[in-house]
């Protein structure tokens, strides 16, 4: 049942998100890592009840989980001086203010997309992470150190996966091909350099995301060549807009379901 | 149907289980009951807690104190081990107008036992008197099995735990032991090569990973290649993960290679 992810694509707006903002930059650039980690978790928890064998549904909730504990610390991060809580940043925002890339609010798709997806956004968050734990905030720099050791499994999952099902069977390859060639544009904007990052980069905040791309290319293109898929399309089509709120409908859509509950009882707690 | 003589061997192996049972309850009972019981009652000391009793009787301070109450608080997770052996202490401050603040390293940024093990330590201090407590989380720098301590791992093991042999502080260390058994200065070691982790069942040195995701974010699941066992274990957690090169500031004079993961 999956959807031609370009489709979705076609509802980005070039409409800019709200001015305005009086967040700080390092909270900016803390809520762009806390979105990313949060939409990522609530899309393989959809996969609960659905994956191919039960390991597999073990593997995926463990990784959900491990995103989640970093989008919680991420966010607490994000909201300090706007004094908003995790669960605020979570479950008021509307979909304009979420920053995390479209990569990561893009429908599960089959099996094959959400393991391309997986690879190409852990080993982003492990070269992002390794940056991070050497950079001025400490604060910023311990939860990276901390989440990079978590991380490091979920590649590793992705990248078994790849290889098991590119190196597979006619039809498993077939998918993997699809899944390769329709996301493969989405991953740079991961990599986008804007003005918040060339600030962050020259506080030594952020890392410069130039030769981190390179390494990503890299890395990703030899599991690929090693799964016999590679190499990577080569397009120059990079849809982007996440960073500035300006979404998919996929991600309205996904929201709806994730805030219900909050925007059905404001407030309440367990 | 089964047969008389496999009931028999059914029966046997019954009992064999029940005895095994049997011996690991009581090691459990001489390790962490002895040591709740220590503790549930309280700063007077039991008829079962001389030597504490007797350690007590120097000056002991607050501090001190308030640890032996924190470090007693049983892990929701794995309930065989207190928060000492888990390894997940840090700091415990005892201000002078007797306010508590502990320092909690979760074992992972995920783990749903963090909001629990964070309010059974309040409700522990409570019960110990110390009314004004609270619980920070640290992350750095990250747990990592080698914090569990060797009361631990004997407790583990009893338990049908594999638990990863120790890499030696943060595993980067000068004469850290890696991949083949080379020791040439700081070794990063890769989650492709995990360290050695007998079988907690036979011993058997060699096990294999069935899944790197378990029951809890710090588990795996093994099986034994001698007796065939699956069994639980401690997922080991590096500092460096694999193929993701470290910043510029950290030297690999020894980085190995190879692309595929067993």
């Amino acid at each position: 049942v999956s959807t031609p992810i370009a489709a979705h694509v076609a509802t980005a707006t070039t409409t800019t998100a709200k001015a305005g903002s009086t967040v700080k930059p390092l909270e900016e650039f803390a809520l762009r890592l806390g979105d990313d980690a949060l939409i990522t978790s609530h899309r393989l928890t959809e996969w609960l009840t659905r994956a191919p064998e039960i390991e597999d549904e073990v593997a995926l909730a463990n990784i959900a989980l491990d995103q989640l504990g970093q989008a919680r610390a991420l966010l607490t991060v994000a909201g300090r001086s706007s004094n908003r809580t995790e669960d605020e940043l979570a479950f008021g925002r509307t979909d304009e203010e979420f920053r995390n890339a479209l990569l990561t609010e893009l429908p599960n798709g089959d099996f094959a997309d959400t393991i391309m997806r997986l690879l190409m956004f852990s080993t982003y968050q492990c070269l992002w992470y390794a940056e991070l734990a050497e950079c001025a905030d400490p604060e910023l720099a311990a939860l990276a150190g901390k989440a990079l050791t978590e991380v490091a499994y979920h590649r590793q999952y992705a990248e078994t996966w790849t290889i098991r099902l590119g190196d597979g069977t006619a039809e498993s390859h077939e998918r993997m091909t699809r899944a390769v060639n329709d996301l493969w544009p989405f991953a740079g904007e991961l990599f986008a350099q804007d003005e918040l990052i060339e600030q962050l980069a020259a506080e030594g905040l952020a890392p410069d995301p130039a030769p981190v791309h390179g390494r990503w290319l890299e890395q990703v293109t030899e599991v690929l060549v090693n799964a016999t898929l590679g190499p990577p399309p080569s397009g120059t089509w990079r849809p982007a807009g996440g960073r500035t709120g300006v979404h998919t409908e996929a991600l309205s859509y996904l929201l709806s379901e994730m805030q219900s509950v909050y925007r059905a009882h404001p407030g309440a707690s367990w | 149907m089964v047969t008389g003589a496999r009931q028999a061997h059914a029966r046997e192996a019954d009992v064999q289980w029940a005895r095994l049972a049997e011996n690991r309850d009581q090691d459990v009972e001489r390790g962490t009951r002895a040591e709740r019981q220590g503790e549930a009652s309280g700063r007077e000391s039991g008829p079962q807690s001389g030597r504490r009793a007797e350690r007590r009787a120097g000056p002991q301070s607050e501090a001190e104190r308030a640890r032996e109450a924190v470090g007693s608080v049983v892990d929701p997770e794995l309930p065989y081990l207190t928060l000492e052996d888990l390894g997940v202490l840090g700091g415990i401050d005892v201000s002078a107008v007797g306010r508590v603040r502990v320092t909690v390293t979760p074992t992972f940024l995920g783990c749903p036992a963090t909001a629990v093990i964070q309010r059974d330590i309040v409700t522990a201090l409570h019960a110990h008197g110390w009314a004004d407590a609270e619980v920070e989380l640290a992350f750095q720098p990250p747990w990592t099995p080698d914090r569990i301590t060797d009361r631990g791992r004997a407790k583990l093991a009893a338990e049908g735990y594999g638990i990863p042999a120790r890499l030696g502080v943060g595993a980067m260390g000068p004469g850290a032991v890696g991949p083949g058994g080379a020791t040439a200065g700081p070794v990063p070691v890769t989650i492709g090569s995990a360290p050695p982790m007998p079988c907690p069942q036979c011993g058997a040195a060699d096990t294999a990973v069935l899944s790197r995701f378990g029951a809890a974010p710090c588990q795996e699941v093994r099986r034994c290649t001698a007796c065939g066992e699956p069994f639980p274990a401690l997922r080991p957690v590096h500092p460096t993960p694999t193929q993701t090169p470290a910043p510029a500031t950290m030297v690999h004079p020894a980085r190995t290679s190879g692309s595929r993961t067993a």
